[in-house]
């Protein structure tokens, strides 16, 4: 049971419990299931489509497409986050009692999120086709599974330290939908990074969500791996899994005392 | 905690040959010079504003404000040992079986475990209610240490054990409280563990279900499976133990015959 001493396929195995859990408990009672993941993005791009393009009139080329391809990966990031504060206070009663690995409840959130962004890709492609813009590319095959990692990493170890904060500073939680929605206008989704006035820019090359949005936009529309934003992907992802993980293992003996 | 695996379970029958001996070789629970200390202070009602406005005076409160529940305690149990531990409320029963679990860890002093423990949980912890109580096999199997393969192994033996043939396949939500203390129980004693931490617990199901899980917790027993068993009926204690310890005042008051326990803590009930 001492979890340190653990199999690696025990790893394994509970993360595929707890993805299988959190997929089924979802759409226990809901009507529409599955397609709200696709529903949410179209209904904030017809909406942001209508704000800016056919009232402010922004100057950018197939703006609907050009946002779904930001909103649904931000969509995965903003879902993960948002449900993060939970993932440890709402298993309190699990805590309380087993030593299991309790980073991996936040692993599976990530990972369930991840999952219905992939199941979308195939509907946003027939979108683009459809509007005839973008579309399928041998550079997705590289392209696809690194951004999820990068994404996935970086989502990872931001929950994870604030799944761990949450359990002593329950302000977080409503700190979290401030800051979501702050983040949402400093993350390039409605706009081009290149539309942002120099003295912004420290914001975006500071934001570990900028590139992501950018390197998925450049995969689906344009069709190519943006290397550079990969990299610095790759920077913050290393970072946030540090700070997650070192904030997790400082936090983690405390849990059981403070839930 | 050191876990070196499972232990060989070839050993059992000598296990239980000595049952109620005193253990000689590697015992199963050590706990040495073990104090454990709760920061009461901790999860402070101030929130972020305190710790802003005024951080040193909320890391001061957070020292101050702290509660000692067991004081430089030490104690062995040996493979195949039964234990009870018997105290009044808030004398730090649950605190050592948390620390055995591995879930807290002791301010000062060690505490080693060897091989899987389970816990037994309160009603229904560790179950969803929108699962059927299937999926919810699985899913706390796993979360107790067990493989997938080994849970789906077992599955139709816990289902038998809980006598939930008929409603496994609905929601845990439409059981009554009684059936989700049958499941659990039986996920936690089909683990197989080495250790089994029982905190109140016993009181699940009817009284004929009651009689079924002392019979499995005396069977285990008898395999040659530590046991650790907090509870107030100082009946089961007698039964089930080959050991009992009193805890008071931060420390173990009284520690041997489970009869002379509860003569200790209650004079006048045992017998």
């Amino acid at each position: 049971m001492s979890h340190d001493a653990a199999p690696r396929g025990y790893y394994r195995d509970l993360v595929v419990t707890l993805t299988i859990k959190e997929i089924k408990v979802r759409y226990k009672r809901t009507f529409l299931g599955y397609a709200w993941s696709l529903l949410n993005p179209i209904v904030y791009a017809v909406t942001y489509w209508i704000a800016f393009k056919a009232i402010l009139n922004v100057k950018i080329e197939g703006y609907f497409v050009f946002l779904l391809c930001g909103l649904f990966p931000w969509q995965w990031l903003s879902s993960s986050l948002q449900s993060a504060p939970g993932s440890f206070v709402t298993n309190a009663s699990l805590i309380k009692k087993i030593a299991f690995p309790r980073h991996l409840v936040v692993l599976s959130t990530i990972i369930t999120e991840g999952l219905h962004f992939l199941l979308c890709i195939p509907v946003l492609t027939v979108i683009m086709l459809l509007m005839g813009r973008g579309g399928p590319h041998w550079s997705w095959l590289a392209g696809i599974p690194l951004l999820l990692l990068l994404q996935g990493s970086i989502a990872f170890g931001i929950a994870l330290a604030i799944a761990s904060c949450n359990v002593f500073f329950r302000d977080i939680e409503r700190l979290l939908t401030l800051v979501m929605t702050v983040l949402f206008y400093m993350t390039p989704v409605i706009f081009e990074p290149k539309m942002v006035p120099p003295m912004f820019q420290p914001i975006l090359a500071a934001n570990p969500f900028a590139p992501l949005i950018v390197a998925w936009r450049h995969l689906f529309i344009d069709g190519f791996v943006d290397w550079s934003s990969l990299g610095t992907a790759a920077i913050a992802a290393v970072v946030s899994l540090v700070i997650g993980a070192l904030t997790f293992r400082q936090m983690q003996w405390k849990f059981a005392e403070a839930l | 905690m050191s876990a070196k695996g499972r232990p060989k379970r070839e050993q059992a029958p000598e296990r239980a040959a000595r049952r109620g001996a005193p253990a000689i070789d590697a015992p199963a629970i050590v706990f040495d010079n073990v104090s454990k200390t709760y920061s009461m202070g901790l999860h402070m009602a101030g929130g972020i504003k305190g710790l802003i406005l005024r951080p040193s005076e909320a890391m001061r409160r957070m020292r101050l404000v702290a509660r000692e529940v067991l004081h430089e305690v030490s104690f062995t149990v040996g493979h195949g040992e039964s234990v009870g531990i018997i105290g009044r409320n808030g004398v730090g029963k649950s605190t050592i079986l948390a620390l055995i679990a591995g879930v807290l860890r002791p301010t000062s002093g060690s505490v080693r475990v060897t091989g899987r423990v389970a816990p037994l949980l309160q009603l229904g912890a560790g179950f969803h209610p929108e699962l059927t109580g299937r999926d919810n096999i699985v899913l706390n199997g796993v979360l107790l240490g067990m493989r997938r393969a080994e849970v789906a192994a077992k599955s139709e033996a816990i289902i038998e054990f809980a006598e939930l043939a008929d409603s496994i396949d609905e929601p845990i939500r439409v059981y009554s409280s009684g059936m989700v203390s049958r499941l659990g129980f039986a996920v936690a004693v089909h683990l197989e563990p080495d250790v089994l931490l029982i905190d109140e617990s016993l009181t699940v199901g009817d009284a004929t279900f009651q009689e079924k899980c002392i019979d499995k917790i005396a069977e285990l027993h008898a395999r040659g499976v530590t046991t650790l068993l907090v509870s107030h009926d100082l009946g089961s204690i007698a039964r089930l133990c080959d050991r009992a310890m009193v805890l008071d005042a931060r420390q173990i008051a009284f520690i041997g015959d489970p009869a002379a326990a509860v003569e200790f803590y209650r004079p006048g009930v045992a017998s």
